[in-house]
């Protein structure tokens, strides 16, 4: 076996280490959706059961539409075409297969790392430390939390983000037509999976554009070189054009003085993950490496100005505008961007220790060897994160009600959930889902057991609430009308509107709450029980 | 051909051993199947076509792969044409023979160019 081939071997070793890993934190489960742990994947693989069950992806089905006609999904439509494709034809279920898909993603940045590595510093040794420092990055409660809690659909897009960096590198040397056509696909790639990250590429994209033009004389050269390079993300984004002007356009990047960009209160700050939560051994190496490279300008400079590049957006941009969510999200690649500066300086710092003991070691061996400790390192820390989320949102016997649901009642049928509905986990009922807080759930009901007077008009939470972020409806093709999210959202204010009631004994006393609100508050006002089973009690009109 | 069978092989055996490690025998291949058929194949052509190593390859399938699913939305937005399973599968395999005749056609071309005497 040759040289390159070891290195080959252990890089695609890393790759399914790290996928497994990532797909082994929340799972992929065939009998229930247990692997959703929070709100942001039941969004995401309910937009994959729309596509498998509608056929289209354009328009929210009724149960999210709540009856306004076309209303339009918002939602990007690449991830979830996909996982729809991989779920129908390996009969695995969508929460499953979006999962699957997402984490190959993560893991695929292992391979990106090496490339770009490679790219900039020309050495194997160097590539293969760097991309071993991800494969499980220290700290996986903060650096993981985009897959196992997640966005999803960010971390598609930020790895073709992270291939657009190398494919730049790479053209800067290159420049081929291969070059061009492969920046056009990761490029649509983040057009049609998270359309808010393009923002990354408009400075590239004109650099690439002048390049073009200014080092081609020919015309018909120029045109050409323009198609490879725009000609697939022109037509997605014209496609999508719609969307950007209607849709997405409240969430545009405004200009304005922001002293605290991204407020770690919210959950230790692990949604906007910074620079502080790299530990500081690794921060010392990255900051060594980054003067090495520095000192070696020359040699190094694309790498330095790739990741400068990227640094400027994630630390200085997002002090100047006024909701800069999404770049705080971004983030969660500087153990990506860091990396190769920290493999630089153990590379150097073991190159320095065999000078000075002179002490023949094969080089070889040794990063190779130490790549590999560099994961075992890391792999108690996952171990503990897979063990704190064996919690389930949606259970067996939740899910089991949830089907009764699908298969029993009408699809126009409205629910209301007492006790709330966890994470948004509801909305796999494909029914209207309408909740009352845990928190107020408990106030009313005092007052209930003290008074005896059962109320029916409620402040109501609504599972879909987040899909009515942007709420568009479709006038005609180009036309797009936006409407009011409280129109919807108070649509519905008394319990009787709703055609079913779901209540759930938690414990003994809830059970006991429950069984006074079904005979002396909803019985009375005609609702009969219709499901009843592992605690799970179903009221239909 | 040789690279084409190279990077198809080594993609979807690591999708096959993901997939037995994360789930069990059954589900593993169904997946590999299903990933090969839907993602590798329609692309696996025309990314070698273009002068790349096997690392460059493989990373460049699989992110090929997941984006020409575009095409999906471009035709349910401007044809309203329904995105059903028929339509994934068929689309997936005209990708892959059109990429196949490209491929052989570019390789046919190449065999076929003459030499100088030298060579």
């Amino acid at each position: 076996m040759n040289l390159k081939n070891k290195y080959l071997l252990l890089l695609l070793l890393f790759f399914v280490i790290a996928a497994v890993i990532r797909i082994n934190l929340d799972g992929l489960p065939l009998t229930h959706p247990g692997n959703i742990k929070a709100a942001d994947p039941v969004y995401h693989t309910t937009i994959t059961d729309i596509i498998k069950d509608t056929h289209q992806w354009k328009y929210y089905p009724d149960y999210i539409a709540f009856g306004i006609e076309k209303s339009i999904n918002q939602q990007p439509p690449l991830v979830y075409t996909n996982a729809a494709m991989l779920s129908l034809f390996s009969s695995i279920p969508s929460w499953s297969t979006v999962y699957f898909i997402i984490c190959l993603m993560a893991a695929l940045r292992i391979l990106l790392i090496y490339l770009i590595t490679q790219e900039i510093f020309k050495n194997k040794k160097i590539s293969i430390l760097a991309a071993a420092l991800y494969v499980i990055p220290f700290k996986p409660d903060i650096w993981l939390y985009e897959t196992y809690i997640g966005f999803w659909i960010q971390v598609f897009s930020l790895t073709f983000l992270i291939a657009f960096a190398w494919l730049f590198i790479k053209y800067l040397k290159e420049r081929t037509n291969g070059n061009l056509i492969s920046l056009s696909i990761v490029t649509t790639g983040v057009i049609a999976s998270h359309p808010q990250d393009l923002l990354y590429l408009v400075i590239p994209a004109l650099y690439l554009i002048y390049d073009i033009i200014k080092r081609n004389k020919e015309n018909i050269t120029k045109v050409k070189k323009l198609a490879y390079l725009g000609l697939a993300p022109g037509i997605s984004f014209l496609v999508l054009l719609p969307w950007f002007l209607f849709v997405w356009r409240t969430s545009q990047y405004n200009l304005a003085w922001n002293s605290n960009p991204f407020p770690t209160d919210y959950l230790g700050g692990i949604t906007t993950p910074g620079i502080q939560f790299i530990p500081w051994f690794l921060l010392v190496l990255a900051a060594l490496g980054i003067i090495i490279s520095i000192l070696a300008k020359s040699k190094y400079k694309l790498g330095l100005l790739v990741t400068g590049y990227y640094l400027f957006f994630i630390i200085i941009l997002p002090r100047f505008l006024s909701s800069p969510h999404y770049l705080g999200r971004t983030g969660s690649l500087l153990p990506v961007a860091l990396a190769p500066f920290m493999a630089v300086a153990i590379y150097y710092i073991i190159s320095q220790l065999d000078k000075l003991t002179k002490i023949k070691i094969n080089k070889t061996i040794t990063f190779l060897v130490l790549s590999l400790l560099i994961v075992l390192a890391a792999y108690p820390s996952v171990k503990d994160l897979q063990n704190n989320l064996q919690g389930e949102h949606i259970d067996q016997v939740t899910w089991e009600s949830y089907q009764w649901i699908k298969t029993n009642t009408p699809e126009d049928a409205k629910f209301f959930f007492f006790m709330g509905c966890d994470q948004a986990g509801c909305a796999y009922t494909e029914r209207s889902t309408a909740s009352l807080p845990i928190n107020e759930y408990i106030q009313e009901m005092q007052t209930f057991i003290e008074t005896n007077v059962f109320k029916t008009k409620y402040n109501f939470g609504w599972a879909i609430d987040t899909y009515w972020d942007y709420p568009s409806k479709e006038i005609s093709r180009f036309h797009f009308q936006t409407y009011d999210k409280e129109i919807l959202r108070n649509k519905h204010t008394d319990l009787t509107e709703f055609e079913y009631v779901y209540l759930r004994d938690f414990n003994q006393d809830i059970a006991m709450v429950n069984q006074k609100i079904i005979t002396e508050g909803l019985q009375p006002l005609g609702y009969q029980v219709v499901y009843q089973q592992n605690g799970i009690t179903i009221l239909g009109k | 051909m040789k690279k084409v069978i190279e990077t198809l092989a080594i993609s979807t055996l690591l999708i096959l051993i993901i997939g037995i490690i994360t789930t069990d025998l059954l589900t593993g291949i169904k997946l590999s199947l299903a990933y090969l058929f839907l993602f590798y194949l329609p692309v696996i052509f025309f990314i070698s076509l273009m002068k790349l190593d096997l690392l460059e390859r493989i990373v460049l399938t699989n992110l090929a792969g997941l984006t020409y699913g575009s095409i999906y939305y471009i035709l349910d937005v401007t044809l309203k044409i329904p995105i059903t399973k028929i339509l994934f599968g068929a689309l997936a395999i005209i990708l892959t023979i059109l990429g196949f005749l490209i491929y052989k056609k570019r390789f046919t071309t190449l065999l076929k160019e003459p030499t100088t005497p030298n060579q």
